[in-house]
C-alpha cells in the first residue's frame, strides 16, 4: 500500500528509508524551503560573501653579477675551451665552417692555401678524423695567427699574409676569418680557461652559489648550496641574511581582482540541491588512505572557504605584501599569510624558501618564481662516471664508464679495456693456464677506468677520498687520451667522503640548448645523480694463482 | 591273497595274491631307491673327503672362527668407544671449559689489539658508521615529548654532568654542553625532515588526486610506506608556462636528378631505393676516383719488387695506367698495377656495406684485382698470390680508407633517416598533404617485384649451386649483397663455397613470398608502407625508400628554397649553419648530417651542405624561429638540404633527417594566491515565493505592501516550511493527505 502521508518518517530504520532519506527527492515548494533550512542554508552566521580583493605582490628580480634571465646556463656552463683543448671533431668543424666561408665569399680556392699554410696533421687521428689529415686547415694555429692580428672579435688589426692565396682573394678571404673569428668568439677562447665551472665544488661534486633578491623590505641572498645540474627549482634556494636595512622600501602596487571559489574535481558542493561531478567521488576513496583521508576531510570541512585569485608575476622572489578581501555588506577583512599566522615553527614550508638563519620568522612566506625556462634539449652523455663504495677491497672507486676520445667521440671504457688488455690477464685464457704452475701475485689487475679513492683527511679534520695513483704494473691498459674531466686526474683530487654514500653517485656531463636570452644558448652541464649502489672491483690482495 | 578283519586281527588271505604282487613290486622299488640313495650317499661321501671339500670346510670353518673374532673385536671397539666418550664429557666438562677461557681471554687481548690498531678508523673507505636516523629521531621525541627532555638509555643518553657517565662506550656531551646543544640543533633538523618528507608525500598525493591521477596518488604513499622516498613529486615542480615551434630538418631531391656515378649492376638495396641510393652517392667521392694498387706476391721473390710503375698519368679514371713494362716490353708481373675502385662494382649501399664488413670488402677487392691483372696481363695470375694494397697511386689522392669512412658516415645518416611525406612539408593544422599518386606507388611495387623476382633466381641458383668455382663466387657476392654475411667464404676452396651456398640459401629462402607483391590503388599510403616493409626483409636492412609526390609547398615557401633566397629574417648561411652546429651538440642524428657533409665536401663528393630554411604557415613577413628566442607560437620550421639544384622541382622526394620541438618560455608565470575566508553558509532559497497580500479586499489600494507585512509573509513561509519538516509520527495536526509518489 502506498504510503499517503506527506511528511517523512523521522527515523530511517530500514534500508529502504534510509535510501528514501538520502535520495533528496523534490517534492513541493515548502519541502525545498525545509530542506534548506534543515542544511543550515538560511542561518546569517558569517560576514557577506567576499566580492573584491585587493592584492599587492611584490617581486624582486634575481641577481648574480647582473640580472639574471636563465639561471641553469649562468650556473652550470662550463667555461668556453681553449681551442688547444678542443677535441679533433670539433676541430673539424671549425675548419669546415671556415671552407663553407670561404665558398660564400667565392673564394673557395683559397682553402687549398689555408689547408697548406695551416696543415691538420694530429699524430694520434683516429679514424673518423683521418681522412681530414692534410686536407683541412688546422683551426689552432690558424686562430692564434688571425687572432694576433685581428683581434679576439675579428674586428680591427690588419690581415696577417697568408702563403699561397690566389691572386685577387685577399679580400674575400679576409671577410670570411674576420667573420669565423666573431663567431668563434663566442665559442672558444684564446688562454687561461679554466675547465670547470666557477660554481662547480670539485669536492661535492655538485653546483654552490648564490643569487641575491632585494624585495621592499629586505635584500635577502639566496644560497643554493646542494644543487645537483638537475634543474633548477624554488627548493634549490635557501634565504639567508636578510638585512631590513637594505630593502627597496617600494610599496608594491595594489590591483584589485575577484576572488572565485577553488574547485577541483570531485569537490563536494556546498548547496544540497546541487549536482556534483559524477566523474570522481571521493567519498569511496575516503577510508583507502592518508592522502584521500585528508582529502575528504578539507573537502568536506572548508571546500566553501577558499576562493582564489589570479596574479601573474614575473619570476624572482615574490612576497604577497598585502591581502584585503571586501565582502557584499562592504566590509573589508585583511588576510594575513599563512607563514605570518603560524609563525616561525619550523624552517621548512611548503612552496617557501627555507631559511638558514637562526631566527626563521623574518622574511616568512618568501617565494622565488625561477625563471619560466623550459626543460633543456640534452644530449647524449659525453660522460658517465660512477663513484662507488667496495667494502670488499675497503676502497671506494672512480669508475669511468663512458669518456670522450681525442676525436671526440664516446668511448665505453668497459669494451675498450676487454679489447686492449693484456695476454698475461689471467681471465682471458683461464682454461688453458690451469696447466701452469701456481704463483704468488701482490694483487689482481685492475681495470683501467677503475681508479682507486682511497681515504685521506682534509683540513680540520674532514673525512676525503683522494685519488690514488695505481702501480703501473696494476693496469696493463693505458688510460692515455680518454680520462674523464668531471673528476680531474691532478695530484691531490679528493671528493668528500660523505657525498661517496652506499648508493654511489652518478656523474654525467652533457650538452644542453635553450632558447633563453639570445636565440641559442648551447652550454655544457654536469649532473650528480644517486648511483646504482655498491660495486667490486674483483681486487684481492696476496693471492696464488695458476 | 587278502587281508581280512575278523574281530581278533587282520588274517591273511592267501587266494587273494593280486595286491601281495602290487605290495612286493612296490617294496622292490623302495629297496631300489634305498639303493640308489645309498650310492649318492657314498659318492657324496667321497666328495666330501675330497681335497677341495676339505679346504671348503676348513675355509667355513676358519670364516666362523673370524666372524667370532670379529664380534669380539666389535664388543671389545664399543666398550672403548664408550670409555672414550665418557671421557670426552669428562674432558668437555673441565678441560674444555678451561680451554674456552682461555680462547675468550686470547679473544679479547686480540680484539684489544685490533682496537689499537683501528683507533684511526676513519682510515678505512668502507662505510663504519650507519645510523637508523627514524630510530633516532624516534628516541628524540620520545625524549623531548616531556619538560624537562628525559635521558636516558630508551631515549639518548646524554650525561646529567660530566661525572654522570650513563654509557660508558658512548662519549656523549653532557646536557647543556655546547656540543650537546649543537647536536640537539641536528636532531632538530632531522626531525624537520622526516616531518618535510611525510608533508611532501602527503602532498604529493592529494596533488595527484586532484589532478585526476588517483593511481599515482596511491603510488607515492605505498612508496613512502615501505619506508623510501619516491623519485619524482609533481607537487613540487614549477610549471613552465610556454608554447612549442617544431623544427624539421629534410633532405629534398630532385628524383630525377641523375646520380653523379653509377654502377652497372646495382645491389638490391639500390635498386628498390634508388632515390636514397642517389643521395648516397652525392656524399660519398667517385670509386673511379679512387685507385688502389694491385700487386702480386710471389712464393720467392728475387731481390725488392720494383718501385710502381708510371703513376703520373694524373687521378686514375675509370681507365688505369699503363702498367711496368720489362725489358721486353711485356709488362712487368713484379710492378704493381692500380686499380680504380669502380671495377670493384659496389652500389652505394655496397660501400656502406662493406665498410661495416671487412670479409666482403676483402672478397671483393680480390676478386676485382684477379679481373684487373688478367686485364693488363691477358692471362691469370702466375703461381702467387694478388695482393690489393690500399694505397692511392695518386700523392694526396683519396684513399679506400677515405672512402670507407665517407661510406661509414652515410651510412649513419641514412639509417638515423627516415622517407619524407608529403605531410612532412605542410603545417600541421593544414588539411592533409595529398599522398603520393597510385602511380608514383606502382614504381615502389614494381621495384620491389624485380628484387623479388631476382631474390627467387638467386636462391634456386644456390640450391643448385654451380661447379665452376667463379660462377659460385658471383652468386654467393650477389647474395652478399642482399646482406647476408655467411654468404662470403673465408677462401674459395670450393668446400668452402658450397658450405657458404647452403648458408646463404638459409638465409635467402625465408625472405621469398609466396605470391608477389602488389599494391593497392585505393590506399596508396599502406601500400606504400607495405612495400618499405617488404623491401626491409628481401634487403635485409631498413631502407627509407622516399616516394616521389607532388611539392606541397605553396608558393612563398618554394621561393624560399630557391637558391639565394633570404626573405625570412636571420635566415642567412652562416647563421644556419651556426644554428646547426648548436643543435647539432644536442641532437645526434643532426651531429650525423653535419659530419657527413664535411667529410663529403673535404673529399670531393658532388653533395654540398647547403641548408635553406622556410617556416610555415607562410607569412609574408616573418623571422626565421631559429633567429629569435620568441618565435611565432606554432610555426613549422623546415631547414632543407636542397640537393635538387635552384629551384625546388614540381616533383620531389627526400628524407626527414631529424626533428624536434622547441620550448619557447612565456615571460612570466601565471599563479594563484588562493586564501581562506569563512564566507556565510546562507543560499539564497531553492523557491520562489509568490505572495499575496492578506487583505483581499478590493478597496485595498495597490502598491500597499509595507515591510512588516512581507516579513509576516516571509516568516509565515518558514513556519509552514518548519512544519512541513515535521516528522509524520511527530506532527499532531492531522493534514492533508496525498499520495507520496
Amino acid at each position: 500500500m502506498p504510503d499517503l502521508s506527506l511528511r517523512p518518517v523521522s527515523t530511517a530504520s530500514t534500508p529502504e528509508s534510509r535510501e528514501e532519506a538520502l535520495s533528496a527527492p523534490v517534492r513541493d515548494p515548502l519541502w525545498l524551503l525545509a530542506r534548506q533550512w534543515q542544511t543550515r542554508g538560511f542561518v546569517a552566521d558569517d560576514a557577506g560573501s567576499p566580492i573584491q580583493v585587493r592584492l599587492g605582490a611584490a617581486t624582486a628580480p634575481l641577481w648574480m653579477d647582473g640580472p639574471v634571465t636563465a639561471i641553469e646556463p649562468l650556473v652550470e656552463a662550463e667555461p668556453r675551451p681553449r681551442i688547444d683543448d678542443l677535441d679533433l671533431g670539433r676541430l673539424v668543424e671549425l675548419a669546415s665552417d671556415l671552407g663553407r666561408r670561404l665558398v660564400d665569399a667565392g673564394v673557395a680556392t683559397a682553402r687549398t692555401a689555408l689547408a697548406a699554410a695551416f696543415p691538420f696533421a694530429p699524430t694520434d687521428a683516429g679514424l673518423r678524423i683521418q681522412p681530414f689529415v692534410r686536407r683541412i686547415p688546422d683551426p689552432r694555429p690558424l686562430y692564434h695567427t688571425l687572432v694576433a692580428a685581428l683581434g679576439v672579435r675579428g674586428d680591427s688589426g690588419t690581415m696577417p699574409a697568408i702563403p699561397g692565396l690566389p691572386p685577387g682573394s685577399a679580400a674575400g678571404v679576409e671577410g670570411a676569418c674576420r667573420a669565423w673569428l666573431g663567431w668563434l668568439a663566442d665559442a672558444v677562447v684564446g688562454t687561461g680557461a679554466d675547465p670547470a665551472p666557477a660554481a662547480w665544488d670539485p669536492e661535492r661534486l655538485e653546483y654552490r652559489f648564490r643569487l641575491t633578491a632585494r624585495l621592499p623590505q629586505a635584500t635577502t641572498a639566496l644560497p643554493a648550496d646542494e644543487y645537483d645540474g638537475s634543474g633548477i627549482e624554488w627548493y634549490t634556494f635557501d634565504r639567508a641574511d636578510l638585512d631590513p636595512s637594505t630593502g627597496s622600501g617600494e610599496q608594491p602596487a595594489a590591483v584589485e581582482v575577484h576572488p572565485v571559489p577553488v574547485t577541483y574535481p570531485g569537490m563536494p558542493r556546498p548547496r544540497f540541491w546541487e549536482l556534483e561531478d559524477g566523474d570522481v567521488n571521493l567519498d569511496t576513496l575516503a577510508g583507502t588512505d592518508a592522502a584521500h583521508a585528508v582529502l575528504v576531510s578539507f573537502a568536506h570541512q572548508y571546500a566553501n572557504d577558499w576562493f582564489l585569485v589570479p596574479l601573474a608575476v614575473p619570476a624572482g622572489v615574490t612576497v604577497i605584501a598585502r591581502l584585503t578581501v571586501t565582502d557584499t555588506f562592504g566590509t573589508t577583512t585583511e588576510v594575513p599569510a599563512v607563514a605570518a599566522v603560524d609563525g616561525g615553527r619550523g624552517p621548512w614550508r611548503m612552496w617557501e624558501l627555507t631559511s638558514t638563519d637562526p631566527d626563521p620568522a623574518a622574511g616568512a612566506g618568501m617565494r622565488l618564481l625561477v625563471p619560466p625556462s623550459p626543460a633543456p634539449l640534452a644530449g647524449p652523455s659525453i660522460e658517465d662516471v660512477l663513484v662507488v663504495r667496495d667494502e670488499l677491497a675497503n676502497l671506494a672507486w672512480l669508475v669511468e664508464r663512458t669518456t670522450r676520445d681525442g676525436d671526440g667521440e664516446p668511448v665505453d671504457r668497459y669494451q675498450r679495456y676487454l679489447r686492449l688488455r693484456p695476454p698475461t690477464d689471467p681471465a682471458f685464457d683461464a682454461g688453458g693456464r690451469a696447466a701452469e704452475r701456481l704463483r704468488y701475485r701482490l694483487g689482481t689487475a685492475l681495470p683501467d677506468y677503475w681508479y682507486p679513492l682511497m681515504s685521506a683527511t682534509g683540513d680540520g679534520g674532514r673525512p676525503l677520498l683522494r685519488l690514488a695513483e695505481v702501480p703501473p704494473e696494476a693496469i696493463g691498459v693505458g688510460d692515455e687520451g680518454v680520462r674523464g674531466r668531471i673528476v680531474p686526474h691532478d695530484p691531490g683530487t679528493a671528493i668528500a667522503d660523505e657525498e661517496a654514500l652506499r648508493e654511489g653517485l652518478h656523474l654525467t656531463r652533457q650538452d644542453r640548448l635553450v632558447t633563453g636570452g639570445r636565440a641559442v644558448v648551447v652550454w655544457r652541464a654536469r649532473v650528480k645523480a644517486p648511483g646504482f649502489g655498491e660495486g667490486s672491483s674483483g681486487l684481492r690482495y696476496d693471492i696464488l694463482e695458476q | 591273497m587278502a587281508m581280512r578283519d575278523d574281530g581278533i586281527g587282520f588274517t591273511v588271505d592267501p587266494e587273494d595274491s593280486a595286491e601281495l604282487v602290487a605290495w612286493t613290486a612296490q617294496r622292490a622299488a623302495i629297496l631300489r631307491d634305498l639303493g640308489a640313495a645309498q650310492q649318492r650317499v657314498a659318492a657324496l661321501d667321497a666328495y666330501l673327503a675330497s681335497p677341495d671339500a676339505v679346504a671348503a670346510r676348513a675355509e667355513v670353518s676358519a670364516a666362523g672362527d673370524a666372524l667370532s673374532q670379529a664380534r669380539a673385536a666389535a664388543t671389545t671397539a664399543q666398550e672403548r668407544f664408550d670409555s672414550a666418550d665418557a671421557e670426552a664429557h669428562r674432558f668437555e666438562a673441565n678441560e674444555v671449559a678451561a680451554a674456552v677461557a682461555a680462547v675468550d681471554a686470547a679473544t679479547l687481548v686480540v680484539s684489544q689489539a685490533l682496537a689499537e690498531l683501528l683507533r684511526e678508523a676513519s682510515n678505512s673507505a668502507a662505510l663504519t658508521a650507519t645510523v637508523d636516523g627514524l630510530a633516532l629521531r624516534e628516541r628524540y621525541r620520545a625524549a623531548i615529548a616531556v619538560d624537562p627532555p628525559h635521558w636516558d638509555h630508551t631515549t639518548i643518553p646524554f650525561p646529567t654532568g660530566p661525572a654522570d657517565i650513563i654509557d660508558p662506550e658512548l662519549a656523549l656531551p653532557a646536557v647543556g654542553d655546547a656540543d650537546q646543544i649543537r647536536l640537539l640543533s641536528i636532531l632538530d633538523r632531522l626531525d624537520e625532515r622526516v616531518d618535510a618528507v611525510a608533508d611532501l608525500v602527503t602532498a604529493e598525493s592529494v596533488h595527484q588526486l586532484v589532478q585526476g591521477n588517483p593511481a599515482r596518488s596511491g603510488g607515492s604513499l605505498a612508496v613512502a610506506a615501505q619506508g623510501r622516498v619516491p623519485d619524482e613529486f609533481d607537487v613540487i615542480r614549477t610549471p613552465r608556462p610556454g608554447y612549442d615551434v617544431t623544427h624539421r630538418l629534410l633532405a629534398l631531391v630532385d628524383p630525377g636528378r641523375p646520380a653523379p656515378w653509377t654502377v652497372p649492376w646495382p645491389g638490391p638495396s639500390a635498386r628498390l631505393d634508388p632515390v636514397t641510393a642517389t643521395w648516397v652517392a652525392r656524399l660519398l667521392p667517385d670509386p673511379a676516383h679512387v685507385a688502389v694498387l694491385v700487386r702480386l706476391v710471389m712464393p720467392e721473390v728475387p731481390g725488392p719488387p720494383p718501385e710502381p710503375g708510371p703513376i703520373e698519368s694524373g687521378p686514375p679514371g675509370g681507365e688505369s695506367g699503363p702498367p711496368g713494362q720489362d725489358d721486353d716490353g711485356e709488362p712487368d708481373p713484379r710492378v704493381p698495377v692500380d686499380m680504380a675502385l669502380s671495377e670493384v662494382d659496389l652500389d652505394p649501399f655496397g660501400w656502406i656495406r662493406v665498410a661495416a664488413n671487412p670479409a666482403e670488402l676483402e672478397l671483393r677487392l680480390a676478386d676485382a684485382g684477379q679481373r684487373r691483372w688478367r686485364a693488363v696481363h691477358g692471362e691469370p695470375p702466375p703461381e702467387g698470390r694478388i695482393v690489393v694494397e690500399p694505397v692511392s697511386p695518386v700523392p694526396g689522392g683519396v684513399q679506400l680508407a677515405d672512402l670507407l669512412a665517407a661510406a661509414r658516415a652515410a651510412g649513419a645518416a641514412t639509417t638515423a633517416a627516415r622517407a619524407l611525406d608529403p605531410q612532412d612539408l605542410v603545417h600541421p593544422a593544414a588539411a592533409d598533404a595529398t599522398p603520393p599518386s597510385a602511380a608514383a606507388v606502382e614504381v615502389v611495387a614494381e621495384r620491389v617485384r624485380a628484387v623479388e623476382a631476382w631474390l627467387d633466381q638467386l636462391v634456386e641458383s644456390l640450391e643448385s649451386p654451380p661447379a665452376e668455382v667463379p660462377a659460385l663466387l658471383e652468386l654467393l657476392l650477389q647474395a652478399a649483397s642482399a646482406g647476408v654475411a655467411e654468404a662470403v667464404p673465408a677462401s674459395t676452396d670450393p668446400e668452402l663455397l658450397l658450405a657458404a651456398a647452403g648458408a646463404a640459401v638459409a638465409r635467402l629462402r625465408p625472405r621469398r613470398a609466396a605470391s608477389p607483391f602488389t599494391a593497392d590503388p585505393a590506399n596508396p599510403t599502406g601500400s606504400l608502407v607495405r612495400a618499405r616493409s617488404r623491401a626491409e626483409e628481401l634487403a635485409g636492412f631498413r631502407l627509407p625508400m622516399p616516394a616521389a609526390f607532388v611539392s606541397p609547398l605553396d608558393a612563398t615557401a618554394t621561393a624560399d628554397l630557391a637558391a639565394g633566397a633570404n626573405r625570412l629574417s636571420g635566415s642567412g648561411r652562416s647563421s644556419v649553419r651556426a644554428w646547426l652546429l648548436d643543435h647539432a651538440r644536442v641532437r645526434p642524428a643532426t651531429r650525423t648530417f653535419l659530419a657527413t657533409l664535411d667529410l663529403a665536401e673535404t673529399l670531393g663528393a658532388a653533395e654540398r651542405l647547403e641548408p635553406r630554411v622556410t617556416q610555415l604557415p607562410t607569412r609574408t613577413v616573418d623571422t626565421w624561429a631559429g633567429a629569435t628566442p620568441a618565435p611565432r607560437a606554432g610555426a613549422v620550421s623546415l631547414v632543407v638540404q636542397a640537393s635538387f639544384g635552384n629551384q625546388v622541382p614540381a616533383t620531389v622526394a627526400g628524407l626527414v633527417l631529424d626533428t624536434w620541438s622547441q620550448p619557447v618560455p612565456a615571460e612570466g608565470h601565471d599563479t594563484g594566491v588562493a586564501f581562506h575566508y569563512d564566507q556565510p553558509d546562507a543560499a539564497p532559497p531553492q523557491t520562489l515565493l509568490v505572495a499575496v497580500h492578506p487583505d483581499p479586499s478590493p478597496d485595498r489600494p495597490a502598491h500597499t505592501w509595507d515591510l512588516d507585512t512581507l516579513l509576516d509573509v516571509v516568516t509565515a513561509t518558514f513556519a509552514l516550511a518548519r512544519d512541513r519538516a515535521t516528522a509524520a509520527e511527530l506532527c499532531t495536526v492531522a493534514g492533508v493527505e496525498v499520495p507520496d509518489a
